[in-house]
């Protein structure tokens, strides 16, 4: 695994922000933690070299949805996990649009986290592939 | 019109005697076989009883004698010319002579009444006869009037020649009367019968055909050409009599004048109760004096007549409104469940359908230019033969606006003929007329119209409705569609329901305020939808309910009962009309409300009367009623008498039911039904009308919910009982689903909320036990790092975390969390979407696959395990593919199927081994599921609760109290179908499923 692949995690629930990040960083990823779509731009904007980010749907200050249509556009290269507590959240056309699929989409709560490692990894592969 | 005489003078009406002997009293002497026998004193006696007779005795010799070898036709003119020989004293009177010596020696021509001729038929028959003649004839009077003369005549043969006419006339006119009326009498109640026989026995839609027929033979009866009856409720009906009747009204004044147009009329009218209900009238084109009785007897038939068509028009009225019930529900469910991409391709079907039901060319939908609906649905059909189909058709969007397009936009309704200066879509397909109805309460739609190929003068008086409602299921349901949220889906549903039924619909608060209410509702007072919302109970309501509420129905309404009772509704105007109100509760736990149903009983009120006030249309009525009626004395409640519909109802013969008691017929009596029961009666006498509620059985063994209405009433002159018994099964299950609908939608919109705001909390509790568990590991680098760092053996900690039991802690909260996790996302499904679709798929198959899962799954907690219970299969092998998602309907089964085997376990001192009864079978347009097991059963509590999540019976641990809620969001939500509980308290438990068929 690369040690240097950076991923930003932007979840406004301090605890799962906490446990997403630990775990994370056991995988050996670089993790940076935020807690609204203010910080994570400005995240984007000034850290080159983020592969990964994942995204609470609902935040602070505005939606997941809108959060990544920005995100993209700063850092194309940008990969984009949804980690989310709604059920009934799907994916819209513009974010597979940019490259999205359901199985891009996580529901809350994951009983067994691994399943959040093979997503990121998988990501990873497939920004490898792409570019 | 020729005048049509029934019977020429001078023919024989009958032979009264066909013998034909001459009578003894006329036989000629030489004829006397022992004229030893005959003493001149009694001859002498007989001649002086003839010359006393009122009969006319009289006799013509010839001269010269006529030969009887001439042939008929030469004979008959020469019988004319005789001369009288002698006569007795009422023969001289009637000729106007004092003695027969007056008249001794004159001409048989001067003394005939009548034109010169008319006795030529008789004469043909005499000589026929061998110069004898027995019989009647219509005789001429010189006053012109018709007689009926009994006439005896026997000529004298000598030597080949007819030498003399002995001959006798009797005036039976006045007999013949007698006789004839009364033949006709018998025949007239014959004929009545038979009309009351077939008549109210023929299928509605041929009662005006026999209504005809009946009008026909009554014309051939009273021997008249026309007979017409209107009724006041537009039916008129004319029947042209062809062939003659018997003579009956006997002409008086003979119309020789051809052109003369004459003729007789007789118009009755035919009253009710002191009500004019229509008229009947009879013409003939003779001249004649009605009988008095005739007018009884037209009235008398006049009233049968109608109310036979009035039955008919109850029972159609019925029918229809059954059909488009049938038709509606349908509609409702074929759009249940439609996703928004199919939603075009499916209301489109439905235009067809609902075209088809009108009976009409075309139908569209016309929508605001800026409404989504413009854009989403196709906007009409019509018919290919009868109309051309323009572009505009299909477009999907018309120019809204035009003329009447403000008054649609009220609600009101259009119904013009296409003059070329608005819809134009209309004028280019070629259509004549058109009827549309504004809908400004359905959310998506404005208005929804049918066109007709030619000039429709009036519409038939259901289309408007029909359409009223189609529009707003159409409208509802793109509502429905569009909207998020199963919470919002439900209650459009539940309006378009109530929109259905008919009768007015009220949600109404604790304080009586009106929080909701229906079309009807809002039509049947005069108010807008808006105005009525500002009203409250007391404003509609014309007696003051509240103290009712508090001491009469509210403690029905606490068990969860609903009540029924009748009441007075007043309009904004003012004016009153009764109602019957179905009250029940609707508890959404947030807050209890009361849900009305309030139906217009105008008509059934009058019916009642009538029937009460009426005692010879009682017959008609009473079992032309929809409604059972049942007769009871007025002291007990033994049965005197039913109507046909109650009889249809308990689905026996009218014999069995009479001198029984109503409770022989209930489905489940206990000791002290039949004393309950017999109290009402003591209440009926006390405080008036009372109404009561019961189970009954029927004939397919199964049970039927009825309401029964006991007031007491006068049948001619006697205090009697009356029950109106109404069947409330639909109505109950109906108000039942709503009601469960309603609730489940609440409280799983609730759930589905809550679960949302747990999963976060949820997520913390297990990504950060599986942290901590990743983070005490030894063997990873990173734990091993900070380990040497702080000088601790990672191995040790270990040890000692787990000698102290942290590592069973944390395995705790692991299994504590994926546990919350679980019951979490079942909540979920309350409100998720169909995430997968149908698929059609054999239910005989899923339900073996529930069945070996089932029994594959051993739960330790169960005392004997699922292996052990004997599963029947009564599967129906012939049932079509039935479109669902397998793998739900797999979880439903297993669900009911665990249920079944818990609460057969806790029926501890049953004998019967454990047995679980799995059916599957078709059932009209559904498929239906039966799990049936003979378990500890439910109470009536229980059943209602079994599908409210968190409701168990099961102890702490055992289950979660969501296996049925899931259940029944699955089947309702996610296949458009109903399940339902049954049961019975140590029985056991059956559960149904209906899925629709597609």
């Amino acid at each position: 695994m690369d040690p240097t692949t950076r991923i930003l995690v932007v979840e406004d629930d301090p605890t799962v922000r906490l446990n997403l990040s630990a775990y994370l960083e056991d995988d050996g990823y670089d993790v940076t933690t935020v807690g609204d779509s203010g910080e994570a731009i400005e995240a984007a904007r000034t850290d080159t070299d983020l592969s990964v980010a994942i995204v609470d749907v609902r935040l602070p200050s505005g939606t997941g949805d809108d959060l990544i249509r920005t995100l993209h556009e700063i850092r194309p290269s940008l990969g984009f996990l949804i980690h989310t507590g709604s059920v009934r959240y799907e994916l819209s056309e513009e974010l597979r649009s940019i490259g999205m699929e359901p199985g891009d989409v996580l529901q809350k709560p994951q009983v067994d986290m691994t399943t959040i490692s093979r997503a990121v990894a998988r990501i990873i592969a497939r920004k490898a592939r792409g570019s | 019109m020729q005048a049509r005489t029934t019977r020429a003078i001078g023919e024989p009406v009958s032979k009264l005697n066909s013998s034909p002997e001459p009578t003894p009293a006329l036989r000629k002497d030489s004829d006397a076989k022992r004229p030893d026998a005959i003493r001149p004193e009694s001859r002498e006696g007989l001649g002086r009883l003839i010359d006393h007779s009122s009969d006319e005795a009289f006799c013509f010799r010839f001269d010269p004698p006529i030969p009887t070898d001439l042939p008929v036709d030469e004979q008959i003119p020469l019988l004319y010319q005789s001369v009288l020989v002698d006569c007795n004293g009422a023969f001289a009177r009637s000729r106007g002579a004092g003695s027969p010596h007056e008249l001794i020696g004159k001409g048989f021509r001067d003394l005939l009444l009548g034109p010169p001729g008319w006795l030529d038929g008789v004469f043909r028959e005499f000589i026929k006869l061998g110069y004898r003649f027995r019989g009647a004839m219509l005789a001429p009077d010189p006053d012109g009037t018709g007689r009926t003369i009994r006439a005896n005549a026997f000529g004298e043969v000598r030597d080949g020649s007819l030498y003399q006419i002995w001959g006798s006339d009797q005036d039976i006119t006045e007999l013949q009367r007698v006789v004839e009326e009364n033949s006709f009498r018998q025949r007239f109640q014959r004929f009545l019968t038979q009309l009351t026989d077939q008549l109210f026995e023929m299928p509605s839609d041929r009662v005006v055909e026999g209504v005809r027929d009946s009008l026909e033979r009554l014309g051939d009866l009273i021997d008249v050409d026309t007979v017409r009856l209107s009724s006041l409720d537009g039916a008129d009906i004319q029947a042209v009599i062809a062939s003659p009747g018997p003579t009956l009204n006997r002409p008086l004044r003979r119309t020789t004048d051809a052109e003369d147009p004459g003729g007789s009329h007789l118009a009755v009218h035919i009253q009710r109760s002191g009500n004019a209900i229509g008229r009947i009238t009879v013409s003939t084109a003779r001249e004649l004096e009605w009988p008095d009785e005739r007018v009884d007897q037209l009235r008398l038939v006049g009233k049968l007549l109608i109310a036979a068509l009035e039955k008919s028009d109850i029972e159609r009225d019925i029918e229809k409104r059954r059909v488009f019930d049938r038709f509606a529900l349908a509609l409702s469910y074929r759009f249940q469940g439609t996703e928004l991409a199919d939603l075009p391709a499916a209301v489109m079907a439905e235009l067809v359908s609902v075209a088809e039901f009108l009976d009409v060319d075309a139908i569209f939908i016309t929508a605001p230019e800026d409404s989504e609906a413009a854009f989403t649905i196709p906007c009409a059909w019509a018919k290919p033969d009868r109309l051309k189909t323009a572009s505009e058709w299909s477009r999907g969007r018309f120019d809204a606006s035009g003329p009447g397009w403000n008054q649609l936009v009220q609600g009101e309704t259009l119904s013009r003929g296409v003059d070329g200066t608005e819809r134009g879509f209309l004028v280019a397909a070629g259509a004549r007329s058109y009827l549309e109805v504004g809908l400004p309460q359905v959310p998506y739609l404005c208005s929804i119209g049918v066109a007709n190929a030619e000039l429709t003068a009036t519409w038939p008086k259901t289309t408007e409705p029909v359409m009223r409602i189609i529009g707003q299921i159409i409208g509802w349901t793109m509502r429905r569609v569009r909207t998020e949220g199963a919470l919002r889906e439900s209650q459009a549903r539940f309006r378009a329901l109530l929109e259905q039924s008919g009768d007015a619909f009220f949600r109404i608060s604790p304080t009586g305020r009106i929080l909701e209410a229906n079309v009807q509702a809002s039509r049947s007072l005069g108010y807008t939808t808006e105005g009525l919302l500002s009203k409250s109970l007391a404003d509609i309501d014309t007696a003051d309910q509240d103290h009712r509420y508090r001491t009469e129905l509210w403690p029905e309404l606490e068990k969860g009962q609903f009540v029924t009772f009748e009441a007075e509704q007043r309009r904004r105007d003012g004016s009153t009309f009764p109602v019957e109100v179905r009250l029940g509760t609707l508890d959404t736990r947030e807050r209890v409300q009361l849900l009305a149903l309030v139906r217009d009983i105008t008509d059934r009120r009058r019916l009642e009367q009538q029937i009460v006030r009426s005692q010879d249309a009682f017959e008609d009525i009473f079992n032309a009623m929809s409604d059972g009626v049942v007769i009871h004395p007025e002291d007990s409640l033994e049965i005197l008498e039913v109507n046909d519909r109650m009889c249809e109802l308990l689905g026996v013969a009218k014999e069995e039911v009479l001198h029984a008691h109503p409770t022989d017929f209930y489905a489940n009596p206990t000791a002290t039904t039949r004393n309950d029961v017999d109290q009402m009666l003591q209440l009926v006498h006390e405080q008036g009308p009372q109404i009561l509620h019961a189970e009954i059985r029927t004939t397919r063994g199964s049970s039927a919910s009825i309401e029964v209405r006991l007031q007491r009433v006068m049948l001619s002159g006697v205090a009697r009982i009356m029950a109106v018994v109404r069947d409330v099964t639909e109505f109950r299950r109906m108000q039942e689903t709503l009601i469960q609908t309603e609730k489940m939608m609440t409280v799983g919109g609730l759930a589905a909320g809550m679960a949302h705001e747990i999963n976060n909390p949820l997520s913390g509790i297990l990504q950060g036990v599986q942290n901590t568990l990743r983070r005490i590991a030894p063997g990873t680098p990173a734990n091993q790092r900070v380990a040497e760092e702080l000088g601790i053996d990672l191995d040790q900690m270990n040890t000692y975390l787990q000698q102290r039991g942290v590592v069973d802690f944390l395995s705790g909260i692991q299994e504590a969390g994926t546990r919350a996790a679980g019951i979490v996302s079942n909540m979920l499904q309350f409100s998720r979407p169909g995430g997968s679709n149908p698929v059609p798929s054999d239910l005989n198959t899923i339900v073996e696959r529930a069945l070996s899962l089932s029994a594959a799954q051993f739960d330790p907690q169960l005392k004997s395990d699922f292996r052990h219970v004997q599963v029947d299969r009564e599967v129906d092998l012939t049932l079509p593919l039935v479109p669902c998602i397998s793998t739900e309907i797999e979880q439903v089964m297993m669900n009911l199927l665990d249920n079944a085997a818990h609460a057969m376990i806790r029926q501890e001192n049953s004998t019967d081994p454990p047995r679980i009864t799995v059916r599957t079978a078709r059932d009209g347009r559904w498929a239906r599921i039966e799990v049936e097991d003979r378990g500890v059963g439910m109470d009536e509590e229980t059943r209602r609760r079994a599908f409210e999540p968190f409701f168990t019976t099961k102890g702490v641990g055992e289950g979660t109290g969501l296996g049925l809620s899931v259940s029944y969001f699955i089947i309702t939500n996610n296949h458009g179908g109903t399940i339902s509980a049954e049961s019975e308290i140590g029985r056991g438990t059956k559960f149904i499923i209906r899925l629709p068929l597609g």
